[in-house]
């Protein structure tokens, strides 16, 4: 237990020395089972308070899902990372990165876990299930992006484009992280509709979002989620 | 296929992948929790699957923490920004290699000794006794000439003059050099 609680101490406070001390194959290896767990913990406590929302079976169902919504992008996108840095001219090692990553999900969790309160407090306002939608949105990128910054600046200095790696692999990790998000929905359920574990997969993030943005200001432009498009399309009614 | 049956394939693969890699580890010697962590994450883990592990400890021999923390101060030094001008690190890198294996000869030398008998202090063993602590002092000196060049790294980031650096990191590498040279003169002349 005082092992998790000082790797916790570290995550937050000195994440690039703890990234060097662990960027072999054998600190990987140290490292990878108390990351993974601080990171479950944290991200669990969030999707509780987020299906809270909902309540019931909802709660479980969102923390179950939730530590999922911050391991898949890094796991699916960590190899075009590798191999966007290394087309920059950046040498950058597997061992690196993987411990770079296990570090920014450890020091997401931790911080989704410290978001969790304050997005309980706001969900005991019964806010709207649109406005409600977005704010969990806008928690997930908060407690995201220290962890996707700290991955970045462990990587080594060097390489002339290593400002275009930077910003590909925030692009790429931001992407994949949204769109997961959209493939694990619901999180807030919809509280007139039965409670499921997965929605049928249909359109993308990108095009959810903007729809939920105009329903939180009370506009129904009657999206249309079966059709192409990344914004999909909608006619007013 | 479905788009649900498709996702449980592909979900289903990854598991199994983490699984077998989870297997492997656990019988590379691994401990519990890693081998657990691999089936949730075993691409970051591959590179523990493929590292051998060690066969046995480097020899190292008794200054090597001190050649260490000396080098590694050093090369601290070249490494700041402030000092670009100085390209020597390299140089010092080889210099701290052709230490560390001096020390492991005086750690073999030791062994050789730990066997002899300490009242013979003429014939083959007094000689090595002899030249093990020459060679100890030896490299004790090119520590401390090591820690001076330091500061003269320093200077040279005012002054701009790199000459007095390079010739300095000469000297020592030649004086390294010179003392495997002596080093292997003394084994040959115990083991004859």
């Amino acid at each position: 237990m005082s092992q998790l609680l000082t790797l916790v101490t570290r995550v937050l406070r000195e994440p690039r020395d703890l990234i060097a001390d662990s960027d072999t194959a054998e600190g990987v290896a140290r490292l990878a089972l108390p990351t993974l767990l601080v990171a479950a913990v944290g991200a669990a406590l969030l999707g509780a308070v987020c299906g809270s929302y909902r309540g019931g079976i909802q709660i479980a169902f969102a923390a179950v899902k939730m530590p999922a919504l911050f391991l898949v992008p890094l796991l699916v996108a960590l190899p075009a990372v590798h191999a966007l840095y290394a087309a920059c001219g950046v040498r950058v090692t597997w061992s690196r990165l993987s411990a770079a990553a296990l570090v920014g999900v450890a020091r997401t969790g931790v911080l989704a876990a410290a978001m969790s309160p304050v997005l309980w407090l706001y969900y005991s306002v019964h806010p709207g299930y649109h406005r409600s939608v977005l704010v969990f949105a806008l928690a997930v990128v908060l407690v995201g992006l220290p962890g996707l910054v700290t991955l970045v600046r462990a990587l080594p200095a060097g390489g002339a484009l290593r400002l275009a790696a930077t910003l590909g692999s925030i692009l790429i990790i931001g992407t994949s992280m949204a769109q997961s998000g959209w493939l694990l929905r619901p999180f807030v359920a919809r509280p007139t509709v039965e409670v499921a574990f997965l929605r049928p997969v249909e359109e993308d993030i990108v095009s959810a979002l903007v729809y939920t943005n105009l329903s939180a200001v009370d506009h129904y432009p009657g999206w249309d989620a079966r059709s192409d498009g990344a914004i999909g399309n909608w006619s007013e009614e | 296929m479905t788009g649900t049956t498709s996702s449980l394939v592909v979900i289903g693969a990854y598991l199994v992948a983490g699984i077998v890699v989870a297997a492997l580890l656990a019988r590379q010697g691994q401990a519990p929790g890693t081998a657990l962590a691999a089936v949730v994450v075993w691409p970051f883990l591959l590179p523990t699957l493929a590292a051998r592990p060690a066969t046995s400890p480097p020899r190292q021999g008794p200054c090597a923490g001190r050649i260490d923390r000396v080098f590694d101060a050093l090369l601290q030094t070249l490494e700041d920004p402030a000092s670009d001008e100085v390209p020597w690190a390299s140089q010092a890198l080889a210099l701290r290699d052709a230490l560390h294996l001096a020390d492991a000869r005086i750690a073999f030398v030791d062994r050789v000794l730990a066997d002899a008998d300490p009242q013979d202090e003429g014939g083959t063993a007094g000689s090595l006794r002899a030249a093990r602590a020459h060679a100890a002092e030896e490299i004790e000196s090119v520590l401390v000439a090591v820690s001076q060049l330091r500061l003269q790294v320093g200077l040279l980031a005012l002054a701009g003059d790199a000459l007095p650096v390079a010739a300095q990191l000469d000297a020592l590498m030649g004086r390294a050099t010179a003392l495997l040279e002596v080093s292997e003169a003394s084994y040959e002349q115990a083991s004859a």
